[in-house]
């Protein structure tokens, strides 16, 4: 996917809108493009360069009587509600129509751009807020600093990201500007990878809210909110039933300009094939995330169209640390120069799939941005290849001998184990396959264990496990900066640290390989939090991504890309290559910037 | 006769004691927590683990795990009352969602098994009157080849075709989303329309089996010696045919009738996941993912319960239609 500048694309954008609109009425339409071209036009400010609201009070686009149909995998919709704060059953796929974001992470540019937030700036000890002065609720009533603090303070009982970071949070000297005031100074990028993940919305409407300040943080995990839901997104919540959501534009939306359908309709459906043929029939136009295998994906009608965004997560493999084979490092470092992780891409999706060059927390469009001119010297264990003389070297080394076709330790134990894999999650399980045969060709005595997926993360964490497909990188915009990957590899929350790496100070070959080098990975790594610049993490990130690299707590396999679909049936759609198309999820994002309209056939 | 009534009555409550039971030593036996898969969501819709975690810890504090015997008897005082809790994973009363689901798994089951047995008699009747005819061979060959496919295939491949592929109707769900409940010709016909392919597919597999059965029943009643006097005393074909031979054919299969009913409620568990159809196997599915146990007791108590009446039933009238099992000539059946 190319990108290339954005005032290019304005151009283009207008006119499509124009297209669009030609037949419900240019002259109004006109008028909008006047407005927006008076914007500023900043590239981290996608939500202004969008502009098109009709606020001189001249009326907008001819809105059509079209229905935009997609698609919610996360349950029945009487099930479900729409308190983004709640533990269960809330529908982030709903929510997101529903509920305006702070800020748009573009994966393409690797840029946020302006959502709900107007700016946002960090100050020594203090990080502002400012909410756009046209973002309001469904009712016309403005969104205000008093609803983010409402919101922040409720998520304060949750442990919401921020939190890691802020003392305390408060108005600022308007209705539209909230501050934070920070523990220490603060390195901006964490700051904002906190409140920008595609999940992090504005939903706290203060009077239905604030109820919840007073009492415990399970009052406001409970709530349901499913009836009088005040929308600030693109869409209103309308009704719902066992089958499908009902969304309807929402005229108050500050982009509602570039919405010129009048319906969104969320149809529940519980399995990916329902989906897959859904898109393929014709009865979708659009759905957020949707795998779908080459042979699936190719027979697509020529209207459907594929977005491919970086998933920041992928297939890779979790050992457990305190096993007695897989603690030891020279079988980690057998193991990965064993793999041929292109075959296991290859075998996996390989339109979908792709291999980091180096064997680190890093994703694989960051690792040249950040290990700069070092990269060639990490080890890459041999990406496309099965290293197999350099692994078994390694087993030798660590008092291993191959007997009858088996690898077996001194006390003439093999290395044999169960290997974990989530059931259903059909390209994993092609992975694990691959990665099993493999090992096993080379003397390994692997089985392979499929389990529901709540089993899987429960045996995970009480460490009931030797070896396991896992992702290794946490996933969404945050997995960009390799601060939080490197961290969350070795803590990895997510099976509260059941792997049991150890995380205490080490010695390894040092990076210009002269001698050795000694760290304390979670130590140092703690210390990017408080720095300002880039530079000054750049060191820090190579160094430990180097520990990484050498340990392995995970191996990365493969990265992800996800898969986003848009059907051009009812629908006009962007170019393939337009930078809009960076931001996730396209279902949510190109219809409040016109480049999703409906084409009135 | 009031002895026999009794014995079974008191069979019936044995029988959903013991299961209800059975069943919750083994759910709880079940690895992972009710936890486990609300995690994952929780981490799949990008929320920080650090929050997840602040988040369950959260709920459990007002769902503390009780040790496992106050537990048994909370759950069985409160199934007896009805009351069987409220689902971990749904957060509402379990009663309330079976009560939501029933009435669709019902209508899916009933109307499939009558059409069964309707189809299912037809056939076999004829093919017993017609023995060893084209007819009858073809009937049976069919019948046979229907019996070996899973019901299940053919969902799979009736919702390809029909509705993916042809459109003819819809892919998912129970009525059309825009429909509102009622007894309104639009929702009936709404209705319709959603469950024809379950009910299709879930029939289509079962008929040839009542039909050999039948077929096979009224072959033998047609070989006895009451039918060969009948025809002897002059009575007519007819007659015959549906006052001696069908009843005594359809006999056996009364018995069967009530026991599919029963068993076929469990089938839904993979019908109803097919076709993204809400009713109660839907629900049971997804408790089983969740590891949600108040959801999943509650799903299959009123599958069993729903077997055990069905067999108390068929005790109850088979002796009126079986004069001699009243008069304790015979229990086996």
């Amino acid at each position: 996917m190319t990108r290339n500048g954005n005032s290019g694309n304005t151009y283009v954008d207008r006119r499509r809108l124009l297209q669009a609109a030609g037949a419900v009425g240019v002259s109004a339409l006109a008028g909008c493009s006047d407005n927006a071209a008076s914007d500023d036009g900043a590239s981290d400010d996608g939500g202004s360069e969008n502009d098109s609201g009709s606020s001189d009070g001249s009326s907008g686009p001819e809105v059509l009587d079209t229905t935009m149909v997609s698609a919610t995998n996360n349950g029945v919709p009487t099930n479900m509600h729409l308190n983004p704060i709640a533990t269960q059953n809330y529908d982030d796929i709903v929510g997101a129509h529903v509920f305006e974001r702070f800020v748009a992470y573009n994966f393409a540019t690797q840029e946020f751009e302006m959502a709900g937030l107007e700016d946002w700036s960090v100050d020594g000890e203090t990080f502002t807020l400012t909410i756009r002065e046209d973002l309001n609720w469904e009712n016309g009533e403005p969104v205000t600093a008093r609803d983010l603090v409402t919101q922040f303070q409720l998520e304060k009982k949750t442990s919401g990201a921020i939190w890691d970071f802020a003392e305390s949070v408060q108005a600022g000297d308007d209705e539209k500007t909230v501050v934070f005031e920070l523990s220490e100074e603060t390195n901006p990028r964490l700051l904002k990878y906190a409140i920008g993940s595609q999940s992090d919305r504005i939903y706290a409407y203060h009077p239905v809210y604030e109820e919840f300040l007073d009492q415990d943080a399970s009052a406001v995990q409970q709530f349901e909110w499913e009836d009088d839901v005040v929308a600030n997104g693109s869409f209103t919540f309308e009704s719902k039933s066992d089958q499908a959501w009902t969304l309807a534009r929402n005229e108050e939306y500050y982009n509602a300009d570039n919405v010129n359908f009048s319906e969104l309709q969320i149809l529940q459906r519980a399995d990916n094939t329902a989906l897959q043929q859904g898109m393929r029939g014709g009865e979708l136009d659009a759905m957020s995330s949707m795998f779908a295998p080459p042979n699936i994906a190719n027979s697509m009608p020529d209207h459907v169209q594929e977005i491919n965004t970086p998933a920041k997560w992928g297939y890779g493999i979790v050992f457990n640390h305190e096993h007695e084979h897989f603690g030891n490092q020279n079988v980690r470092q057998a193991i990965a120069h064993v793999l041929n992780r292109e075959k296991i891409a290859q075998n996996a999706g390989p339109r979908t799939k792709r291999v980091p060059e180096v064997a680190t927390a890093i994703a694989v469009d960051d690792q040249e941005r950040w290990l700069g001119d070092q990269m060639d010297r990490y080890e890459t264990y041999g990406p496309g290849t099965a290293q197999t003389d350099t692994a078994a070297e390694l087993l030798r080394d660590a008092g291993y001998s191959k007997n009858d076709g088996v690898w077996e330790n001194g006390d003439g134990d093999t290395i044999s184990a169960q290997f974990a894999t989530p059931s259903g999650w059909t390209d994993w399980t092609t992975a694990t396959d691959t990665v099993v045969d493999q090992l096993n060709s080379f003397g390994l005595d692997l089985e392979i264990d499929s389990k529901p997926i709540g089993d899987f993360y429960g045996d995970y964490i009480e460490s009931n496990f030797g070896m396991g497909a896992f992702y290794w990188l946490p996933g969404g915009a945050r997995s960009s900066f390799p601060f939080y990957p490197l961290r969350w590899e070795m803590l990895c929350p997510d099976i509260d640290g059941g792997h049991g790496f150890p995380t205490d100070e080490t010695t390894l070959p040092a990076i210009d390989g002269s001698g050795e080098m000694t760290i304390n990975p979670l130590e140092e790594i703690r210390e990017i939090t408080s720095m300002t610049s880039d530079e000054e993490a750049a060191e820090i990130i190579r160094r430990v991504a180097w520990h990484h690299n050498q340990t392995l707590p995970l191996i990365p396999v493969t990265e992800k890309q996800e898969q986003t679909w848009i059907s051009g049936q009812k629908f006009n759609t962007p170019d393939p290559d337009a930078p809009a198309l960076g931001v996730k999820w396209a279902t949510q994002w190109l219809p409040r910037i016109g480049e999703f309209t409906a084409a009135g056939n | 006769m009031a002895h026999y009534y009794l014995r079974r009555t008191a069979r019936v409550f044995i029988t959903v004691f013991l299961v209800a039971s059975l069943s919750f030593g083994l759910i709880r036996l079940l690895p992972g927590g009710p936890f486990t898969l609300l995690r994952a969501n929780l981490l799949r819709q990008g929320v920080p683990a650090s929050e997840v975690d602040a988040r369950i810890a959260n709920l459990q504090n007002i769902q503390p795990d009780a040790p496992l015997w106050r537990q048994y008897l909370d759950y069985m005082s409160a199934a007896a009352q009805g009351d069987f809790g409220t689902s971990i994973s749904l957060d509402e009363p379990v009663a309330q969602i079976i009560a939501e689901a029933v009435p669709w798994t019902v209508f899916i089951v009933l109307v499939s098994t009558v059409l069964i047995f309707v189809f299912g008699i037809l056939l076999g009747a004829i093919q017993a009157y017609w023995e060893g005819s084209r007819f009858d061979q073809l009937v049976s060959g069919v019948s046979i080849t229907l019996m070996s496919i899973p019901f299940y295939v053919v969902a799979v491949l009736a919702l390809f075709v029909f509705a993916y592929q042809f459109g003819w109707f819809p892919t998912a769900g129970t009525v059309g989303p825009t429909v509102d409940p009622g007894l309104t010709p639009e929702f009936v016909i709404s209705a319709l329309n959603h469950a024809a392919l379950p009910i299709f597919s879930y029939t289509i597999t079962g008929i040839g089996g009542q039909a050999l059965a039948m077929r096979g029943n009224s072959i033998q009643v047609l070989g006895n010696d009451y039918v060969e006097v009948a025809r002897l005393r002059g009575l007519s074909d007819r007659r015959i045919a549906t006052r001696y031979v069908a009843r005594n054919a359809i006999l056996p299969l009364y018995t069967g009738f009530l026991l599919l009913l029963g068993f076929r409620l469990g089938g839904t568990v993979i019908l109803e996941q097919i076709f993204s159809y809400p009713g109660l196997g839907y629900y049971m599915w997804s408790a089983l993912e969740s590891n949600d146990y108040p959801l999943m007791m509650g799903t299959f108590l009123v599958i069993t319960v729903a077997l055990v009446i069905g067999v108390y039933i068929a005790d109850l009238t088979y002796g009126i239609i079986d004069p001699r099992i009243s008069r304790g000539e015979t229990d086996a059946y």
